[in-house]
């Protein structure tokens, strides 16, 4: 099964306040077989830092993609790291010819995952988390590098970046999901005393595979915006990169509340009506496995035109299908 | 409400605590009268390296110190960052050792302000020692506790100079140059009145000079600190916190 992506930054409490733009940025790309999430957290320091984010997510993201199994092949990890540091300067430089300003002026950190179908490659400097998710549960693959005090970081732009970067590679096994997110997004997902994520953030990467991006993404933006933003002063973003498995299963083997949850219906269960309602979108849902017109699934449904494509416009409102040309399928 | 994530899916991290060491001097010279109406008793005492003229009324150095302090809590409190952020503990130096008044804590879990009794000598190497060691336990206590905290600030107040154990003296002033020296520290001696000696205030700060008080104005002291603390509680990794200087010449002699 192919991964999937989403990603969401929203401005902080403190920079709307001091009407400064969110500093967080946050991308998702995939080229050549390699699917890759990137999110760097500009410095509040440092006047173009949302400009520095930008151009280091977009350069490095390309980089990984264009010499993933040059990265993974590559022993020396020193090597790997000034790569990486190189092409994220020298996209820098250009930058700063662009905004005429020095390379501090657009510091920010780096987080990145990376995943083909059997390996992954994660490279982080500074704060924010790394983590994943396989058979063994939620597990923090790298933590937040903050030094003593909580003001405190290392850049991209820093002069002990090399030193303060970490890189990890491997095969991916039973991995299923990686999440990214900056210190603000941080302090609502992970616990800092017990080095852990908060349990939802598996709702989070399920969710990633269930649902149509164009869906998810203005959902995760309202998450970000509403709750987890209330948490904090700072910028918050997150990236997920997903893909199903026994841990982040298909729709029909959710529970039926989450299942009505998903497909937007309202009622209750318990209710012959509702439930009957539920199990339409089951077998409608099951059938899309593989693509269908309009016209395949009213004979195989037996249903009239009209009050199918009401439906079939439900489940695409809920992101659990999508359509492609004349065919629908399964998000 | 959004269905993908609700408040109590959330983790709960302390917000990130400004622990803040005031040091302040209630040697006896505190009891000095800096305004109101006073009668002369026609007596003099020595006390504290000196020969004062006792009068009744009026109101002392300390009494002013007391008003700042607990301006400068209710400033805090006032403050919806900083409120929960700024941790402040007390130590004051007088008679002959230190005494710890306040113990670092949540603001809104703190006692009230006490009164304070001015007398005695100036031990203020063994306060310093003392404050440092309540910073050192509290960034502990952060530590085991996963609370990230920022750059502890250190206030060290005294309107003459020290008259305790000479090494201890000395080893305050080379933890506070380490420490300042280390970017781990921010100390602010602040000299009241013109007996204050900025010399040996000076030698426990090797990176911000000692600044004097200028006509008792504790009041605008602390309103600068309490914004300067409320600051640096809302500031973000890679954020340089830069103090308001502009407003230092409203309370002190430059």
């Amino acid at each position: 099964m192919s991964w999937k992506s989403i990603c969401g930054a929203t401005q902080g409490r403190g920079h709307k306040r001091k009407n400064l733009p969110c500093q967080d940025k946050v991308a998702q790309l995939e080229k050549n077989g390699v699917h890759i999430i990137a999110l760097a957290d500009g410095a509040g320091s440092a006047k173009f830092s949302h400009f520095g984010a930008e151009c280091v997510i977009n350069s490095v993201a390309n980089f990984v993609a264009d010499n993933f199994y040059n990265l993974l092949a590559e022993n020396n990890g020193l090597k790997v790291k000034q790569q990486i540091l190189n092409t994220a300067l020298n996209a820098l430089s250009g930058e700063m010819q662009m905004h005429g300003c020095e390379l501090a002026d657009l510091a920010s950190t780096l987080l990145l995952a990376a995943a083909d179908e059997d390996n992954f490659f994660l490279a982080h400097i500074g704060d924010g988390v790394i983590g994943y998710l396989n058979e063994g549960g939620l597990k923090v693959a790298s933590t937040p590098d903050n030094g003593e005090f909580s003001n405190v970081t290392t850049f991209v732009t820093s002069k002990d970046a090399q030193a303060h970067m970490r890189i990890y590679k491997g095969a991916l096994k039973k991995i299923t999901a990686f999440i990214l997110m900056s210190d603000g997004a941080e302090q609502s997902l992970y616990h800092k005393r017990t080095g852990t994520l908060a349990p939802v953030v598996v709702k989070l990467m399920h969710r990633t595979c269930l649902i149509a991006g164009n869906i998810l993404t203005p959902q995760i933006a309202d998450a970000l915006n509403s709750v987890i933003a209330a948490n904090t002063q700072d910028d918050c973003s997150l990236a997920i990169l997903a893909r199903p498995s026994e841990i982040l299963p298909p729709i029909n083997f959710l529970p039926i509340s989450e299942r009505q949850q998903l497909f937007k219906i309202t009622g209750n269960f318990l209710t012959r009506r509702t439930r009957n309602k539920i199990l339409l979108c089951d077998e409608i849902c099951n059938f899309l496995k593989n693509p269908a017109t309009l016209r395949q699934i009213a004979r195989i449904f037996h249903l009239k035109i009209l009050p199918l494509k009401k439906k079939l416009q439900t489940l695409l409102d809920a992101g659990v299908i999508v359509k492609v040309g004349s065919h629908y399928k399964i998000a | 409400m959004n269905d993908l994530l609700k408040q109590q899916d959330l983790v709960n991290n302390p917000q990130a605590r400004v622990p803040v060491c005031l040091c302040l001097d209630i040697s006896d010279s505190m009891n000095q009268i800096v305004g109101g109406e006073t009668r002369d008793t026609g007596r003099a005492e020595f006390r504290d390296g000196q020969m004062w003229k006792i009068v009744e009324g009026g109101v002392t150095a300390l009494d002013e110190m007391v008003e700042g302090v607990r301006s400068f809590y209710a400033n805090l409190k006032e403050d919806e960052v900083a409120s929960f952020s700024a941790e402040i503990c007390v130590v004051t130096f007088g008679g002959t050792s230190p005494k710890l008044v306040m113990d670092f804590a949540n603001l809104n879990l703190q006692s009230e302000f006490p009164d304070l009794t001015a007398d005695g000598e100036t031990p203020m190497g063994e306060a310093v020692n003392l404050a440092l060691d309540c910073l050192e336990k509290r960034k502990q206590e952060y530590k085991d506790a996963g609370v990230d905290y920022f750059q502890p600030w250190l206030v060290l107040m005294t309107d003459g100079a020290p008259n305790g154990s000479k090494s201890e003296l000395e080893r305050a002033c080379k933890r506070t140059s380490e420490l300042a020296n280390a970017r781990k520290l921010s100390i602010f001696p602040i000299g009241i009145g013109n007996e204050a000696d900025l010399k040996t205030l000076a030698k426990f700060s090797p990176r911000r000079a000692p600044l004097r008080l200028k006509n008792m104005n504790f009041k605008g002291f602390f309103e600068w600190l309490s914004q300067s603390v409320s600051r640096t509680s809302q500031s973000m990794p890679g954020e340089k916190v830069e103090l308001d200087t502009t407003k230092i010449p409203g309370w002190a002699e430059l």
